[in-house]
């Protein structure tokens, strides 16, 4: 028998308008047990919120975009908020677990008043929540350079779960007092956060029914944080409510609960909502870009951009002018547009997402490619998740400067093989210049390529290299020793090799110059393996990148 | 070996079956919900998640409210705990094995390597079947959940220390499944230990 079961009111028969309400007694006792608690919830909450911090660390040298770093932050308190249900469960129990029941039914704090002490403690784990939320928000604008503003609704998120979480496991507590029964609740909220946050659910209204909705595609899907926070906070209060109600009902309870039940449901309803205007918007993005975009001129480059994403572009226009800055002023394309497009790498998280996402016709099915126009297309999300996607970028406007195709052929998908070409290690060198990762992003890829030709035990003179992780970044592949000798150059002062490459431009962007008359104009090491007797691309995913002919 | 097996239906009974029972339908939910039968692919996420829960199910059901009355009994605490033990971890293990292998049987892996699957099964069984008779069955199942709950958030940011590869074709599955493999023999190690009479392990720390 439980102490609920044993307190005076639980035994009381009588109809709920009867029950007297809370004394001023019994606040005092909810308030001097909530602090009690409050003590026991911070002690437990300490590692998993150091661990929510700790999350926030280490993204120098990115930019983040803080609407999809506020969408992401509530994962960083999962962990609290799991901890908070189990911990606030067995805090309700303790007493059923010690054999005190009957003890404590005979002091002078009724039961419903060391619930509401319970329901009082969650506030100290839920403080400590928003504590982690802010300090994830200024580490990461303390390490990275950021673009965006946060999305206010979307960071209150994370607090709200570990609120509610522990609401859950006092009114669980209440109506189950078995220990099994919170780590069951956490087995389905799991079930449910990973049923509803699959691609199948990414243009359906019910996932805004789970607690946590992840942002991959927070550009593309209507997104209605404000409603979800206010959906979220009416949980919260049934679930105190409910608590409550569990030692007899009174009229502020039923006032308070019916409240909760109305703003949830109507909050359910707004979020649900999907307009077909935003649909419409979002398939622009993908059917017609230059409709939605605006464009504008910088330094003779024609840039166009996606609302919301000029920002981005102003690290795009950075790592032209990097690149920009080592080219041969003679090597300058002489039009240069760079054009925001949705690019593989925006997608990567997506899955068959486009599969459910019926009312975005046009959007691809398959792989997304960069169309063949001549222009360049960084992606949204740019130099956010991969230092190739940087080096990639200045590649692609290197590949432009020396006449390599700047995307695989459009009708196949495949790459032609510049191996030995001078003009491929100057494109990547060039590359190489485009952000202060870019270099990384190379040495990345040569890595892997020489473990992959090593774990398939071919011989690495035959290993190609594309410069490609998510996406294809230039229309064509390198040999690893034009890579290494790539790296070479950009270790080298990078003043002294641009003089020597704008000294020797038309030689070294002839597409019958080889590598190892590059390094000998440059005065680095001359490459020993020559050209790929049968060349293999070391790294990739076949579907990925294809070989072709030779670069013409 | 005869007091043991005498005293198997008795400690079976004294035993809390209901989270583990729980849990077990929670497996075959799982297994029916994924209808492998059609051609589904098992989902990752989920069978780990039911691996887990089987285990806290497991590590409730080894509660002992009798053990201090039992304590002055002919019977060494090894031979009680390890009675209790073999009918948890048996059963723990007939679920999983069933669910795996009627998964296995119709295909529906989804390339999912089920021998690396099975030895991450025990590492996580066995270390919460550990902790919860270090710390007794309550709190060794909140150690338990949360150190898990933790690794998963940890390898989101940290992949290279991933201890649940994320995909079938996922690198790091041979790594992970060494990790659990040494989680389960350490595990097993502590179990014994701790399963000695207090007398003998003092014994030996001297």
């Amino acid at each position: 028998m439980s102490a609920t079961d044993t307190a005076p009111v639980q035994q009381d028969p009588s109809p709920p308008s009867r029950v007297p309400p809370p004394a001023p007694s019994e606040w005092r006792v909810a308030r001097a047990v909530g602090r009690v608690e409050a003590r026991h919830l911070l002690t437990v909450a300490l590692v998993p919120a150091a661990l929510g911090a700790l999350m926030s660390l280490g993204y120098g040298g990115d930019v983040v975009d803080l609407r999809s770093a506020s969408f992401n932050a509530a994962f960083n308190l999962l962990l609290l908020a799991a901890v908070t249900l189990v911990a606030s469960h067995r805090a309700v129990t303790r007493a059923r677990r010690d054999g005190s029941e009957e003890l404590l039914a005979t002091t002078p704090a009724p039961a419903r008043a060391r619930t509401a002490g319970h329901l009082l403690a969650v506030l100290a784990p839920t403080t400590v929540g928003a504590a982690v939320t802010g300090f994830s928000l200024a580490a990461l604008v303390r390490q990275t350079a950021t673009v965006g503003d946060p999305v206010l609704s979307e960071l209150a998120v994370g607090p709200v779960l570990v609120a509610g979480a522990g609401c859950l496991g006092v009114l669980l507590a209440r109506l189950w007092p078995q220990p099994f029964t919170p780590y069951l609740a956490c087995f389905l909220i799991a079930v449910a956060e990973l049923g509803v946050n699959t691609p199948v659910f990414a243009g359906s209204g019910l996932r805004w029914l789970v607690f946590w909705v992840e942002g991959t595609l927070w550009w593309l899907v209507p997104r209605h944080s404000a409603a979800h926070l206010v959906y979220l906070l009416g949980l919260v209060a049934m679930a105190a409510v409910g608590a409550l109600v569990r030692h007899g009902v009174t009229r502020r309870l039923v006032g308070a609960g019916a409240v909760a039940v109305v703003v949830t449901v109507v909050a359910a309803g707004v979020q649900m909502r999907q307009p077909q205007e935003h649909w419409r918007a979002a398939n622009a993005m993908f059917a017609a870009p230059e409709s939605v975009q605006s464009c504008w001129s910088r330094q003779g480059v024609r840039y166009c951009a996606f609302p919301r994403f000029e920002e981005v572009m102003d690290h795009v226009s950075q790592a032209v002018t990097a690149v920009r800055a080592v080219m041969p002023e003679e090597a300058w394309p002489s039009r240069l547009a760079v054009t925001q497009r949705v690019t593989a790498l925006d997608l990567q998280y997506a899955g068959d997402a486009p599969r459910w996402l019926p009312r975005l016709p046009d959007m691809p099915q398959g792989r997304v490619r960069q169309p063949d126009d001549g222009e360049l297309h960084p992606g949204l999300d740019f130099k956010s998740w991969s230092a190739v996607q940087e080096v990639g970028f200045g590649v692609q406007l290197g590949a432009k400067a020396v006449g390599l195709p700047v995307v695989p052929d459009p009708r196949t998908g495949e790459v032609c093989l510049a191996a030995n070409q001078a003009r491929a290690v100057v494109a990547l060198w060039l590359g190489g210049h485009a952000t202060d990762d870019a270099g990384a992003g190379l040495v990345w890829l040569v890595e892997r390529a020489s473990e992959a030709a090593a774990a398939r035990g071919r011989p690495l003179h035959d290993a190609v290299v594309p410069i490609a992780e998510v996406d294809v970044y230039g229309g064509f592949v390198v040999s690893l020793d034009d890579a290494r000798l790539a790296l070479e150059l950009l270790r080298r002062d990078s003043t002294d090799v641009a003089a020597r490459l704008a000294e020797h431009w038309d030689v070294v962007s002839r597409p019958t110059t080889t590598s190892a008359e590059l390094a000998q104009l440059a005065a680095v090491p001359v490459p020993i393996g020559g050209a790929a007797r049968a060349p293999f691309v070391a790294h990739m995913d076949p579907d990925l990148v294809r070989l072709g002919a030779p670069c013409r | 070996m005869t007091a043991a097996i005498r005293a198997l239906p008795a400690t079976a009974r004294s035993m809390v079956w209901a989270p583990f029972t729980v849990a077990s339908g929670s497996v075959v939910s799982l297994v029916v919900a994924q209808r492998p039968w059609e051609g589904q692919q098992l989902s990752l996420g989920l069978a780990r998640l039911t691996l887990v829960l089987v285990a806290i199910g497991t590590a409730l059901a080894l509660d002992d409210a009798a053990a201090d009355t039992l304590a002055c009994s002919p019977t060494s605490l090894l031979w009680r705990r390890a009675v209790r033990l073999a009918l948890a971890a048996g059963a723990a293990a007939a679920v999983t094995v069933v669910a795996l292998f009627a998964v296995g049987a119709t295909g529906g892996t989804g390339g999912v390597p089920l021998d690396r699957l099975v030895v991450e099964g025990a590492g996580i069984l066995l270390l919460a079947m550990a902790l919860s008779t270090a710390v007794g069955s309550d709190r060794g199942a909140f150690l338990f959940a949360v150190g898990l709950l933790g690794a998963v958030i940890i390898q989101q940011r940290w992949p290279a220390w991933s201890l649940f590869p994320m995909a079938p074709g996922a690198p790091g599955w041979s790594r992970a499944a060494l990790v659990w493999g040494v989680v389960a023999t350490v595990s097993a190690g502590a179990l014994f230990v701790i399963s000695r009479d207090p007398c003998l392990r003092r014994r030996v720390m001297a």
